[in-house]
């Protein structure tokens, strides 16, 4: 787990916890909104493992979360036709 | 909001396809598959469970059909899509389960894309609404 409130860029996040799925809570935006920067509530290999701790960071007015794979969304193993 | 282009940059990933970060309900950011092949956009149940919404009273169900089967799919709604600057409300929705080797959330389909010239500019990962 991260150390608490260390903001990391997105791609350090990525670096720091390979083929994970990561609950962040932004905490930087460029100038189009998108984020930047954030900090770490939970890394898990497992999608289900991030549901409590959103839980309790949206108890937090205001806090925008972002969660996300690290790794490749679509494995190479995988041709993907919706 | 709605007349200026916004440059969304987003993630290519294996096979090409293009995923965008969007928010929902103002303080959830997935990502999103962008799929001009889907008439609805879609969510997983863990990502409707996780914004709130409520699969026990659907608005309505739809036979959903994609390429190798037809599906009854609940249809929620969401208060607030956001896409770069641009932010939808009351917005439709299918919840349907993906392949656990998809580690994506849902698919940003035509019924949002479709409110804005949409452009794909795949070779710089950015989609561009207008």
């Amino acid at each position: 787990m991260d150390t608490p409130m260390i903001a990391r860029t997105l791609a350090e996040i990525a670096h720091r916890y390979p083929d994970q799925w990561v609950l962040v809570e932004e905490t930087a935006w460029d100038a189009q909104g998108h984020p930047r920067r954030g900090i770490v509530h939970a890394a898990s290999r497992q999608r289900a493992a991030l549901h409590a701790p959103l839980q309790v960071c949206h108890q937090r007015p205001q806090v925008k979360t972002f969660i996300f794979y690290t790794g490749d969304p679509i494995p190479a193993h995988l041709t993907v036709v919706l | 909001m709605r007349r200026r282009g916004d440059r969304i940059p987003g993630r290519r990933v294996h096979g090409g396809v293009l995923l965008v970060s969007c928010l929902l309900h103002d303080a959830y950011r997935y990502w999103l598959l962008a799929d001009t092949g889907a008439a609805q956009t879609i969510l997983t149940p863990t990502v409707a469970a996780e914004i709130g919404l409520d699969l026990r009273a659907p608005l309505r169900h739809e036979r959903m059909a994609s390429v190798h089967r037809v599906v009854r799919v609940p249809v929620v709604r969401v208060q607030s899509l956001q896409v770069g600057a641009q932010r939808l409300t009351d917005v439709d929705v299918l919840v349907l389960a993906f392949p656990p080797e998809l580690h994506v959330d849902g698919l940003l389909g035509v019924n949002v894309l479709g409110r804005f010239r949409a452009t794909f500019e795949f070779d710089r990962a950015t989609l561009v609404l207008r």
